[in-house]
């Protein structure tokens, strides 16, 4: 957990009155025609929530549970005119910024407003604490433990891209070199642990799509998931499928990942799917020497390539 | 999985068709290995190896692509799904591509493949990635035996339950 990531709940307060007021403006002035944010749902969630007057822009929320990733919504957005306004922090500008590299939405159409952030706490956990706790968690007690997942190796708190600013830009801690535990883990096992490992958890899937759908990386104008010529993934749920399912989106996302989680978190029978697409975050900053995949770039790691990548030669 | 739409051409059923298994019965298994051969290069290395009358193994079941770079990943999962034991990769050597730079773009997203499919537990005795230039039939004949050798002693491919 970095230092300088604690949740700073007054501040947030703030940021919410800035963002209402900001959003209604934006609204009423016309300078764009909807505003992608979040307001309360029931039992204290937020949930995503999109704007379209001035009135409803006062519903909007800012505060320590505001995981949904936002910037996907976007892709619905590109028919149809009218700029659209949208509210990140320092994930969720990441988000915007896969979405925008990847050139899936026209950045001239957009109104970016980006809040410093100081963590985000994972809502599932903290809306299952009892009364008291929950209480003193969102009011800035919170354990590490109940900070989303990506708070602990985030460096980039400050939002990359932003029209507007609400808040003060956080100090941020100097980038660690990203870790894998996890994928060092399975590393370690025998190639037939890892090959019943994955037969065994990806079982559990049930073709939800919610991981993909999720996913701003996964941002086909058709997915080939979807495709029914050729058919890569069959409709039937049953082992061999999942399996083609995780591994064909792993790879169609390596290099591109903006490790999230959000495929993780959103899962619906809780599947580790970051150990995935940790697997191939990790190869390619040692294959390549991508220090920081996980950072959108102009060019991705796989759309390029250099005289000196290793050979690929198997030997006899 | 058959389709009365018109369609496109596409590979996938190419690609499953060729890792189905072998007519039983036979005397002794025998591999299905499923290649990727790149048209400039590689497959004309095949052809210069069968032109040559080299002897060599018949297991390898060869797809024709423009360029190595066209090889997708998920071919290569979709073999091992659909029943293939192994699978080969043949383009141009690196700097000689037809296309210029289609084998540069390969070898990265080939390179990572090779390491996520040992992760993932497919031994990577089964996934060969070869540079064979149009004149080298015989290196052809020898990766194509080698290859063969190296599976045929690893064994049928692990099968994952289901349709497929």
């Amino acid at each position: 957990m970095p230092k300088n990531l604690a949740i700073d709940p007054k501040k947030m307060k703030e940021a919410e009155a800035a963002l209402r007021a900001q959003a209604a403006k934006l609204l009423s002035e016309g300078t764009v025609t909807v505003f992608l944010g979040h307001e309360e749902g029931w039992d204290g969630l937020p949930v995503p929530f999109f704007a379209t007057t001035a009135e409803e822009a006062l519903r909007l929320v800012w505060n320590p549970l505001v995981a949904f990733n936002l910037a996907k919504y976007l892709l619905d957005r590109l028919d149809g005119e009218g700029n659209v306004g949208l509210v990140v922090n320092g994930c969720g500008s990441l988000a915007l910024d896969r979405i925008l590299k990847d050139r899936r939405f026209p950045r001239e159409r957009l109104f970016v407003v980006g809040i410093p952030c100081t963590g985000i706490l994972d809502p599932d956990k903290v809306l299952a604490l009892p009364d008291g706790q929950r209480e003193a968690a969102l009011e800035g007690k919170a354990d590490p433990g109940l900070y989303l997942k990506r708070c602990a190796w985030c460096s980039l708190p400050n939002p990359v891209v932003y029209d507007a600013l609400i808040g003060d830009k956080v100090p941020e801690s100097e980038a660690a070199p990203l870790e894998f535990p996890r994928v060092a883990g399975i590393e370690a096992m025998s190639r037939e642990e890892r090959f019943e490992y994955f037969r065994s958890i990806y079982d559990k899937c049930i073709r939800c799509f919610a991981c993909r759908n999720v996913c701003p990386a996964c941002n086909c104008r058709e997915c080939c998931l979807d495709q029914w010529e050729p058919l890569w993934l069959g409709r039937a749920v049953v082992p061999s499928e999942q399996l083609m399912y995780h591994f064909i989106r792993a790879m169609d996302v390596a290099g591109r990942c903006i490790r999230c989680g959000e495929c993780e978190r959103v899962c619906s029978v809780g599947i580790p799917l970051m150990e995935l697409n940790d697997k191939f975050l990790k190869d390619i900053i040692e294959l390549f020497g991508v220090q920081r995949p996980d950072i959108p770039a102009e060019i991705e790691p796989l759309g390029q390539f250099a005289e000196g990548d290793p050979d690929l030669e198997s030997s006899h | 999985m058959a389709s009365n739409l018109a369609s496109r051409p596409s590979s996938e059923p190419a690609v499953a068709a060729a890792a189905a298994p072998a007519p039983a019965p036979a005397a002794q298994w025998e591999p299905v290995i499923v290649g990727f051969l790149c048209n400039w290069c590689s497959y004309a290395g095949a052809d210069t190896a069968g032109t040559g009358r080299m002897v060599q193994p018949e297991n390898v079941r060869i797809i024709r692509v423009p360029c190595s770079g066209r090889v997708n990943p998920r071919f290569i999962l979709r073999a091992f799904q659909r029943g293939a034991d192994g699978v080969l990769i043949s383009g141009c050597h690196p700097g000689d591509c037809h296309y210029t730079s289609g084998n540069f773009y390969a070898r990265r997203r080939l390179m990572l493949l090779r390491r996520y499919l040992d992760y993932l537990g497919i031994d990577p005795g089964r996934f060969e990635t070869h540079w064979v230039s149009a004149s080298e039939g015989q290196k052809w004949a020898e990766v194509v035996r080698s290859m063969c050798e190296r599976v045929k002693a690893l064994g049928p491919a692990p099968r994952i339950g289901g349709l497929a």
